[in-house]
């Protein structure tokens, strides 16, 4: 079967009518949830975005791939491969998505987890602190040595570490004098040329309408909890997680930050 | 004995013909037909295996995106949409040029053939290049970095050294089947050239293409999930 060069291209614009239609329904759910301030469940998203690309996929395997005029063969052994990831993805998600209610039952075996400190083992930073902290250390060292061995101009994404690391340690109760030398170097010249305008321009979100914290879409989500505070995150417990396990042992503080709220 | 060609793809000298009209299956087939046929079941056994080693990726998001949103959700709001979907439209493009090469080779069109092969090349070449200039690059200089790795400070939440490793991990070996598939295509090109495909033997132009295709739909499965789901 020769496939009509005319079909070709229909599918073609189909295809990218389509991805424009994908991209259009993210930015409107942003719009729409920012706008009302309403919140649009997690599994919209997902559903829309994953029902388009496979609707994509169909057309490119039935005409460009040939499998409407192919040997059935051929296509059997494309279901069978999709059943195959069906399989493999919804029998996990079946057992993550049920962790919650199995836990009451053998509580007394579970010790609770997910303190956020996936740990390195040491090297220019103490053993035991974690792949996050450790990306803060490296980039104050980084920010020291531009700002002040180098004299030189900090980037874009370190203007907005230095500048979010003094409302940390603000927040830490820390006096200005305690701080640490290049924040205080940051803070003389954080209202000069070519940081005043990158520190406005970020103070408007990241620019692409929504950050962790602020996107309503995010709020209605049940987590798994962070259970160290010091990472900003909070006790198991909260957002329909049953999750009792453990928390014999360590109670629920109360008044932490919840997760993503921490700024 | 003068009639048959010496090596598989035939000389052509006997009547002149160009090597796809004196092609001659090999001996253990019944006939080009079925000879066709088995490559072709071949490359979609192949394709099962590719489609399952992406599973394992998507596997992971899944499972990560569970137990960590707001790694995901802070992750994703830093990669630029834009790119995602001109890389989209830049790999559909090239799907429709392979495609259309088939029907050239279906159809004899020696002529556009070459230039649906080019094009695509050119198509491949521009996916990887906007993904090193404007994507891996900048990432690489912020410490945007998987595992260990990872020395970006901004972070939200401290699982975000997972999302990275999902983002280059995932976005890498799809641009590593984009740099296979275009050593694929110089191949097509060089045989090409020499007249090996036409109406009567296209095989290899047809498998490549196939390959190609799933890689394109590899790409239309990671562009939402890396970029759009929020």
């Amino acid at each position: 079967m020769i496939v009509p060069r005319r079909l070709l291209l229909t599918v073609l614009g189909i295809l990218m009518f389509f991805t424009l239609v994908t991209v259009g329904a993210a930015q409107l759910e942003q719009a729409i949830a920012h706008q009302f301030d309403i919140v649009i469940p997690q599994w919209v998203n997902v559903a829309v975005a994953l029902s388009i690309a496979a609707v994509k996929t169909l057309f490119v395997m039935a005409i460009f791939m040939q499998l409407r005029w192919d040997n059935p063969f051929n296509s059997l052994i494309m279901v069978f491969t999709v059943f195959t990831l069906c399989f493999f993805l919804g029998f996990i998600m079946i057992d993550l998505g049920n962790r919650d209610s199995i836990y009451p039952y053998k509580s007394k075996y579970i010790v609770e987890g997910g303190s956020g400190n996936i740990t390195v083992a040491g090297g220019s930073v103490p053993a035991g602190t974690s792949i996050a902290m450790q990306a803060r250390i490296w980039a104050m060292e980084k920010a020291d040595n531009i700002l002040i061995k180098e004299k030189g101009t900090l980037p874009k994404y370190l203007v907005i570490f230095c500048s979010q690391e003094i409302e940390r340690q603000l927040a830490a109760k820390k006096t200005e004098a305690e701080f640490p030398p290049v924040l205080k170097e940051f803070m003389k010249v954080r209202n000069q040329a070519p940081y005043a305008e990158i520190l406005a321009a970020a103070s408007h979100g990241h620019g692409k309408g929504h950050s962790a914290g602020g996107n309503t879409a995010n709020r209605s989500r049940s987590r798994t909890g962070l259970t160290d505070p010091e990472l900003g995150g909070k006790p198991a417990d909260g957002h329909g997680h049953s999750g009792s396990a453990g928390q014999a042992e360590k109670p629920a503080t109360a008044g932490e930050p919840k997760a993503g709220e921490h700024k | 004995m003068a009639s048959i060609p010496a090596d598989k793809h035939g000389t052509g000298s006997v009547e002149n013909l160009p090597p796809h009209e004196t092609y001659r299956h090999a001996e253990h087939f019944r006939n080009a037909a079925d000879e066709f046929d088995a490559a072709k079941m071949g490359v979609w056994l192949f394709l099962a295996t590719e489609v399952l080693l992406f599973s394992g990726l998507f596997v992971f998001y899944g499972v990560m995106r569970m137990l960590h949103p707001e790694a995901f959700i802070h992750g994703s709001s830093l990669l630029d949409w834009r790119w995602g979907l001109f890389n989209t439209i830049v790999l559909l493009l090239s799907s429709f040029t392979v495609a259309d090469a088939v029907r050239c080779a279906q159809s004899g069109d020696q002529k556009g053939l070459k230039r649906n092969i080019v094009l695509t090349f050119i198509l491949g070449t521009a996916f990887l290049l906007i993904k090193f200039i404007f994507e891996y690059a900048p990432k690489y200089a912020e410490g945007k970095l998987p595992g260990a790795f990872f020395s970006y400070p901004n972070w939200e939440s401290p699982y975000e050294p997972l999302w990275w490793g999902l983002y280059w991990g995932a976005t890498g070996i799809h641009a590593s089947h984009v740099v296979v598939g275009m050593g694929l295509f110089i191949w097509l090109y060089i045989r090409a050239k020499k007249g090996h495909f036409g109406p009567k033997h296209y095989t290899a132009v047809e498998g490549v293409g196939l390959y190609w295709h799933i890689v394109d739909i590899v790409w239309i499965f990671l562009f939402p999930m890396l970029y759009l789901i929020h």
